[in-house]
């Protein structure tokens, strides 16, 4: 079995695939159901949420250099902002963006938190504002961590061997032959490029209604 | 030209993209698919849009994935979340998780022996809370050492805290903070607490305090031995 290292740290493609299966259910939900199902007690929907966006929120922390612990922190304090406010949510479409910024202020919440304790309002709107300008990342490597985010989401959305066919496609490091695909798949070689092009046409209508 | 299918523009835009330089020389088809592109065919044009989006946010992943450990708090915040109760008088902040020296086999033990204590940081709102839970093989029992530390470095809000230990709703152990926030909970049965620090203005709540150290090393030990 050829080996291959996905983009998930330490986890192999067939485990990161293996562990999609098992949770395919929840991934046709919609935010908005799955804030629903939260808010009337169900801890599997609140799970499934930290499935879909837990990487999202700790790259941010990660990739904006900040120590272990306080991307532990942010972490946590993201999650709990975010099961504090479910029943304020405004537009659940918009759940995404709205994680990022959460996610921004914890980290810049945990960069104050090293500097010299705060006296007056207008050192604090002052220290607010440099920190402001400091910029912990970027505005397109958020954007790109964003679009890789509703790239997974959506392959996570497809039935096998959609799902497969696409991740080999975009995921692989090394060439697969159609042949080796049609092994790995259990499917007959001819079929492999007229499948592969349906599901690359389903994967760009789902990331349109995810808003890509 | 008809519209080339999703395959084609994804090959065209892998190999034949205006901005990339390849070696080979531009097929027919390419040149048509192209030609086809430049003539304002919308769909075409918003489909490639796409595939390159998809082939940028791929070609260098930057997400990575949180560790089980930190995993499983955000998990448990859930309940933790919806349990926490406070009192009318008081306010209170669930605390988070930030180091276990546990964590994901992480373990600080001398010349491979099991180490017997286990350090936590957690942090509620403007509080860091310092916990070391040492093993007394005398006692058979640990000893939790903490101290809440304000980030402001006004300690009078910590002072004299009244710290209490709770398992299974009933209360274990109780004890008060000194005027740096310091506290010891003494001959504590190894086990899984919640801990409660009440401040002059709030509390903190500390749910699911794995007071373990020596129970873990031989659970994990033992599960060594067995694989």
């Amino acid at each position: 079995m050829r080996s291959f290292m996905s983009n998930r740290t330490g986890e192999s493609l067939d485990l990161y695939l293996a562990n999609l299966s098992h949770t395919t259910g929840y991934h046709q939900e919609s935010d908005r159901a799955l804030i629903k199902r939260c808010l009337k007690g169900d801890a599997d929907a609140w799970e499934a949420l930290l499935d879909r966006y837990g990487s999202l929120i700790y790259s941010i922390a990660w990739r904006a250099n900040l120590p272990p612990e306080d991307v532990a922190d942010v972490f946590q304090s993201v999650c709990l902002v975010l099961l504090q406010d479910l029943e304020n949510l405004r537009d659940e479409s918009k759940l995404s963006s709205w994680l990022t910024t959460v996610t921004l202020r914890q980290c810049y919440r945990v960069r104050r938190r090293q500097s010299a304790p705060v006296v007056s309002l207008d050192q604090a709107e002052e220290e607010l504002a440099q920190l402001a300008d400091e910029r912990l990342l970027p505005d397109e490597v958020i954007e790109r961590m964003e679009q890789e985010h509703l790239v997974r989401r959506a392959l996570a959305m497809m039935a096998e061997p959609c799902r497969r066919l696409l991740t080999y496609l975009f995921y692989e490091k090394e060439f697969w032959s159609y042949e080796e695909i049609a092994r790995e798949l259990g499917l007959s070689v001819s079929t492999i490029g007229p499948k592969r092009g349906r599901c690359l046409k389903k994967l760009l209508r789902i990331l349109t209604e995810l808003g890509f | 030209m008809m519209c080339p299918t999703v395959e084609e523009l994804l090959a065209f835009a892998q190999r034949y993209d205006e901005k990339a330089t390849s070696p080979d020389p531009p097929s027919q088809s390419v040149e048509e698919i192209r030609a086809h592109l430049e003539g304002g065919c919308e769909a075409c044009r918003h489909h490639l849009a796409q595939i390159r989006k998809i082939l940028s946010a791929v070609s260098d992943p930057r997400l990575v994935d949180p560790p089980t450990w930190l995993l499983r708090q955000a998990q448990a915040l859930y309940r933790h979340h919806r349990e926490m109760q406070p009192s009318a008088e008081e306010r209170a902040t669930l605390a988070v998780l930030v180091v276990d020296s546990f964590a994901e086999g992480r373990l600080l033990g001398l010349r491979g022996t099991w180490p017997m204590s286990r350090q936590f940081l957690y942090r509620a709102g403007g509080y860091d809370i310092d916990l070391s839970v040492d093993y007394i093989e005398a006692k058979d029992a640990v000893d939790i050492i903490g101290q809440s530390m304000p980030i402001t470095n006004d300690l009078r809000s910590v002072a004299h805290a009244t710290v209490e230990l709770v398992k299974a709703s009933t209360l274990a152990h109780i004890t008060q903070a000194n005027v740096f926030g310091e506290f010891i909970l003494d001959g504590v049965q190894e086990g899984v607490y919640d801990l409660r620090i009440r401040l002059k203005d709030e509390a903190i709540y500390i749910p699911d305090l794995p007071a373990i150290v020596r129970s873990f090393g031989q659970k994990t030990t033992r599960e060594g031995r067995e694989s």
